[in-house]
């Protein structure tokens, strides 16, 4: 373990030995912000983008219209924020303003104007939302994205590109109000702005909801932190992967330094936050009692243009004749590649239920059971239940229930990939 | 400078395991990690750690091979750049080494200030598709507005072309509207930033007005620079 600075943590977690003739190294690296992460006087620009597509037309845009009320009106006056409502175009209610009493007004008057009418094209929406945020870069530039229905199928192509646009740029939480949304294209949107996805089923449950995302987004103090990991020569990286609090696939979302180094966004990080991540490595396979280093995961932030590493951790491994060090997988690493078959299986299992291969979707769904039992994940083993009808979750025996309501479905399907931390000294 | 024989033959930058290839690196006796220290003013106090020392401290980039003078990514001088401070360099070595270049040093910055940059000015280059004229192409998608300091007094403003040898600090490869070697960013004795046109094919536009070829203008806060089919170039001052 090695601490460059007081502010982060890294720690690794891995078996390094390896057998002769192999070359894949996996390893856990658990990293967390100080309590005493600070930054001086550090802006926030928090951003609320409002579906007020025709759809929302009734309960949900007046409750979605008073949670919002409230959000401004809970906004410390040290922080900036703006308002967008989107249908088939987007409509800027208010632009970036200081949250003063006088603005708050303001945009509280001008909320009571917004009515819902027209289509859902989201890409319209970021658009917008990104040149608001562009004029404060040096922000905690979180937004809030809240929509009940379906990007406009015609729109697939500029969401993508506007995605690209914006990534980087804001980080972006996305809810979906009732049960007429996909959960894959707001996970899509979340997960490219590094934000988390969430079903609110009943308007009723806005408030609540936007209150923790405020909170939260306020929390954060370091901004554009980014993952660099090094390799040697030869190697290849199988994959990178967040594990907690959420899997997310940073694979594809690498950015080559240059050969060997390479760099994952993680976003702005708040006090005592703290997050896993997987790393597969494939090293050319070297001899008996060989040793090297796999890779080198260090964090890196920028502060106006200045890079500062903060933390950096060592990924070893040493090739053994010794079948009993090598063929150990350590705790963490058997720890979380449970944790990412789980959410598989949940999110494979819904999919054949859906498609009505009962079959599948029992074994699948049952083998989810058996792993969220097995891996103390209460959260997630409690939403199966409302989908399954559990026998014996030790043998991941279920039956499915024949009448699942949509936002049970729905919300298992959205918090599958959450996972759950291990005990560290169990 | 700082090289450490690897087993395998190379020259690492990291004293632990090579720097190319992984491969552990036999200690020497006493601790390696000490050796390190003493000509590295610029990590003063960030790290007891050896592996700090041999990242370039603009972009946190590994120095490929030990010696070089320039950063292989950013091209910061190592030699001569002035101290910048990873987090916080010490007070006497960035002053120490900051006078050697003074024109890059920045004015009336109080010396504790935390990740201080090594000049005054950041360029964001982007891409706007507002300003793209019918018979432009579109551009790839995918890029992300790049943030850079400006750390050496001359930066040259065009496209890479490793025929002609032109390697542009601001390399705008995706703009094929810009000349390969197209406008000049210079900062000048007082700190100041000047754009010049170095007599590019189309043209370079400072908030919107067109600039005369070979004139220097100077820059302020919030300027936008835009040139090519769809590049815009914000100007930012740092206090």
């Amino acid at each position: 373990m090695t601490t460059l600075n007081d502010q982060f943590q890294a720690e690794v977690f891995q078996n390094e030995f390896l057998p002769a003739g192999t070359g894949e190294v996996h390893a856990i690296m658990t990293v967390s912000a100080g309590e005493d992460v600070t930054a001086a006087a550090r802006e926030r620009l928090f951003g609320i983008i409002c579906d007020s597509s025709g759809s929302m037309d009734g309960g949900k845009i007046v409750a979605a219209k008073a949670a919002i009320s409230k959000l401004i009106s809970m906004l410390p006056a040290d922080c900036h924020f703006f308002l967008v409502t989107g249908s088939d175009e987007a409509r800027l209610i208010c632009q970036v303003a200081r949250a003063t009493p006088e603005n708050k007004q303001r945009a509280l008057t001008a909320i009571r104007d917004i009515h819902a009418t027209g289509g859902t094209r989201i890409s319209n929406w970021l658009h917008t939302a990104w040149q608001q945020f562009r004029s404060m870069p040096n922000a905690v530039r979180q937004a809030l994205l809240l929509t009940d229905g379906q990007n406009d199928a015609s729109d697939e192509h500029p969401l993508q590109e506007a995605l690209q646009h914006c990534e980087g740029v804001f980080q972006c939480d996305c809810r979906g109000v009732g049960t007429d949304w996909k959960v894959a294209q707001l996970r899509t949107i979340a997960a490219k702005l590094l934000g988390t996805t969430d079903i609110i089923p009943t308007p009723a449950q806005i408030e609540a909801d936007f209150q923790g995302i405020l909170q939260k987004a306020l929390g954060k103090s370091v901004i554009d932190v980014v993952l660099r990991l090094w390799t040697p020569q030869g190697a290849k990286v199988k994959f990178c992967k967040e594990v907690s609090p959420e899997i997310v696939d940073l694979t594809g979302r690498a950015r080559e330094v240059k050969p060997q180094l390479r760099e994952y966004p993680t976003g702005a990080w708040g006090k005592g936050e703290s997050r896993d991540f997987h790393f597969c490595i494939e090293l050319p396979p070297g001899a008996i009692g060989d040793e090297v280093l796999a890779g080198r995961a260090s964090l890196v932030y920028s502060s106006q243009g200045v890079e500062t590493k903060v933390a950096e951790a060592r990924i070893l491994a040493v090739w053994t004749d010794d079948d009993g060090k090598s063929t150990k997988i350590n705790r963490m690493v058997a720890h979380y590649t449970g944790q990412t078959e789980l959410a598989q299986s949940i999110q494979e299992g819904l999919d054949a239920r859906a498609k009505g291969d009962e079959e599948k979707a029992t074994a699948l769904l049952g083998k989810a059971v058996k792993i969220a039992a097995s891996s103390g994940n209460e959260a997630t083993a409690k939403l199966l239940r409302q989908v399954v009808d559990v026998v014996d979750a030790d043998k991941g025996t279920v039956r499915l229930k024949q009448s699942v309501s949509k936002e049970d479905s729905m919300a298992l399907e959205t918090r599958s990939t959450k996972t759950a931390r291990i005990a560290r000294n169990s | 400078m700082n090289a450490y024989p690897c087993p395998k033959g190379h020259n690492s930058i990291e004293s632990d395991y090579c720097s190319e290839c992984g491969a552990k690196i036999p200690a020497v006796s006493g601790a390696v990690s000490q050796l390190s220290q003493p000509d590295q003013p610029i990590e003063a106090q960030a790290s007891s750690s050896s592996s700090a020392t041999d990242l370039c401290p603009v972009c946190g980039a590994l120095r490929e091979i030990a010696g070089l003078a320039f950063c292989e990514i950013c091209g910061w001088d190592f030699a001569n750049g002035p101290a910048i401070g990873t987090a916080v360099a010490s007070v006497s070595a960035s002053d120490s080494v900051a006078g050697t270049t003074p024109a890059m040093a920045p004015e009336g910055l109080p010396a504790n200030s935390t990740a201080e940059p090594n000049s005054n000015w950041t360029v964001t280059i982007e891409v706007d598709l507002l300003l793209r004229q019918q018979s432009s192409p579109f551009p790839l998608t995918g890029i992300v507005p790049l943030t850079l300091p400006l750390n050496q007094p001359v930066s040259l403003i065009g496209r890479r072309s490793e025929a002609r040898a032109v390697f542009p600090e601001i390399a705008l490869a995706y703009d094929d509207a810009v000349s390969h070697r197209h406008a000049l960013l210079q900062i000048d004795g007082n700190g100041a930033l000047l754009l010049r046109d170095i007599g590019s094919s189309n043209g370079t536009r400072l908030n919107g007005q067109e600039t005369t070829p070979m004139q220097d203008y100077p820059l302020h806060d919030g300027d936008q620079i835009t040139l090519g089919h769809f590049t815009r170039i914000s100007v930012k001052a740092i206090r």
